[in-house]
């Protein structure tokens, strides 16, 4: 086992040490655009989508329901067959690929959004309410911003799990991304080109959820001056200040 | 659920291959007849192979032998391998593109005896055991849509000259395979030929998509595909420099399980199968839907195997 995992490592570092990997088409550089690019427009799409409705159902605090019955749908939805499937149907593009991602990639976006805004503070809301805020208005001003963090953590969800299923992109010819390498590593008994390309889709994740996460700690309110954060109380105040 | 089918498919194949091959090690091949002996049937990954491996064991089955199947493993490139280390014990092998993978010299194309005498000398090296070729033969074959080859005339792969450019579609071991991508630019010299992957669809939906959809001018196909017929849409080029393998159905068995019965048992199947019958076979599993394991029950009961 040793000797063939000590194979697999060097003949990896090899791989990566190659020039010809990094140049044209097939080069390293093209491949992780291409599938950058898919998960970027997956996730723009599916943030599209679930996003509004997610908000709206959470700021009318309905259609919880609905919510939960169109995530477990879609959770349950096997891309691999749809793939094949859209590609069949409606011939070789990337459209198939996306089209299963966003299924993909709606169910953590729509079920924070939801939850995020549905469980902003009652009191933060009233008061938002009683200063004659239109409905639009709380619901953009006051529960969207409050729950910005638990959104872009759906975001984030969502577009870790769209990095590392858009390799399944390498089931329609001429779509790219880092898929290919994998399958072709495999197919071609390429050990190191196959290693090499699981290590790219897991780099890719990882960057993507650390730079994510990132930003969803920045927009947190513990590391932020938020005047969403009702200020404490005078009695308290005073009770703290003898 | 599905997205991850696949690779947890390969994954615990893999898994599973390796402590069945261990648990298959200790046996003792003390007996002459099929009685109780342990056989891991492996296969390709398209239907024919499914097919005619269950065919094999069910013969097998028959004559008392203990059969196991691990179908759909990959592409010779996988199964190769597997079977060289004992993850599985036998495969329904294509002879030509089987020698060609035993051998990377061989770049040509030879006639039938010749290339079973050369693939069973190979093999045995390898302690692995050839049974008789089967006259059933599906081979690699290069089609094009009837639409392009009649409106650029193209009837041998030499044509394809006559093309400015051209794309090959075809699974992803074409592309590093001397009787496919390779082999049109050495033996044939073509050099305006590009490759487009179609992953693991080996002769499927996908790669016939390419050449309906103009992705790909042409196809690797095998001989054996019911689309391929007169009504069919698509159209083999000939191999006029004979650089594709002949594609007879041969098995490839481990030869510490090959004893003297079980071989007679494989022979009779292999002498049972034709063209006719295999082209058969493949209509069910593919243009009628029917399961793979039905359809090699139903033939093991006609042929009486």
């Amino acid at each position: 086992m040793t000797p063939l995992l000590g194979g697999i490592v060097v003949g990896t570092y090899r791989w990566f040490a190659d020039g010809a990997h990094w140049r044209g088409s097939n080069g390293v550089p093209v491949r992780v655009g291409e599938h950058v690019l898919l998960s970027g427009v997956t996730v723009a799409i599916a943030v599209v989508v679930a996003l509004p409705l997610g908000l709206l159902l959470g700021h009318r605090r309905s259609g919880g329901l609905l919510v939960i019955g169109v995530a477990n749908v879609a959770r349950a939805v096997p891309s691999f067959g749809l793939i094949v499937l859209g590609v069949v149907a409606f011939g070789i593009s990337p459209g198939p690929v996306v089209a299963t991602l966003v299924v993909l990639a709606v169910p953590p976006i729509l079920v924070n959004a939801y939850v995020g805004v549905r469980d902003v503070g009652a009191d933060l809301v009233e008061a938002a309410w009683g200063q004659g805020m239109s409905g639009r208005q709380v619901l953009l001003r006051v529960e969207t911003p409050a729950a910005l963090p638990l959104i872009l953590a759906g975001v984030r969800t969502a577009t870790v799990l769209v990095v590392a299923t858009a390799t399944l992109a390498a089931v329609v010819p001429g779509v790219g991304g880092l898929g290919p390498y994998i399958v072709d590593g495999i197919g071609q008994q390429d050990r190191p080109k196959a290693v090499a390309g699981a290590m790219l889709v897991a780099g890719l994740a990882i960057f993507a959820e650390v730079s994510l996460g990132a930003l969803q700690r920045r927009v947190s309110p513990s590391s932020r001056s938020s005047l969403l954060v009702p200020p404490p109380e005078i009695g308290e105040a005073a009770g703290q200040d003898p | 659920m599905s997205s991850r089918h696949r690779s947890m498919t390969w994954f615990c194949a893999l898994i599973v291959l390796t402590l069945t091959a261990a648990a298959c090690g200790g046996g003792s091949d003390t007996e002459k007849a099929a009685g109780g002996t342990k056989i891991l049937i492996g296969s390709f990954r398209f239907t024919e192979s499914e097919t005619l491996a269950q065919i094999y064991g069910g013969a097998l089955k028959n004559a008392g032998a203990d059969v196991g199947y691990r179908l759909g493993l990959g592409n010779r490139e996988v199964v190769g391998p597997a079977i060289e280390s004992g993850e599985i014990d036998l495969v329904p092998e294509y002879v030509g593109n089987y020698l060609a993978f035993l051998d990377k010299n061989q770049t040509n194309g030879l006639p039938l005896a010749e290339a079973v005498a050369k693939t069973k000398a190979l093999a045995k090296a390898k302690r692995l055991t050839v049974g008789a070729a089967s006259s059933a033969a599906d081979g690699d074959v290069l089609a094009v849509t009837k639409e392009l080859a009649n409106s650029k005339g193209l009837t041998k792969i030499s044509d394809l000259s006559k093309l400015d450019s051209v794309t090959l579609a075809g699974p992803t071991e074409c592309e590093t395979r001397q009787t496919c991508l390779l082999g049109l630019k050495t033996t044939y010299g073509l050099s305006n030929v590009t490759f487009l992957s179609t992953a693991d669809d080996a002769g499927g939906p996908i790669t016939k998509k390419t050449l309906t959809e103009g992705k790909a001018q042409v196809g690797r196909l095998f001989s054996s595909d019911p689309d391929l017929a007169k009504a069919g849409k698509f159209v083999v080029l000939e191999d006029d420099k004979s650089y594709q393998q002949a594609g007879n159905v041969i098995p490839v068995l481990r030869t510490d399980k090959a004893t003297e019965a079980l071989v007679k048992v494989l022979d009779k199947v292999s002498a049972a199968l034709t063209n006719e019958k295999l082209l058969e076979l493949n209509k069910k599993t593919d243009v009628d839907k029917e399961d793979p394991a039905a359809a090699a029950a139903e033939f093991i009961r006609a042929n009486k195997l």
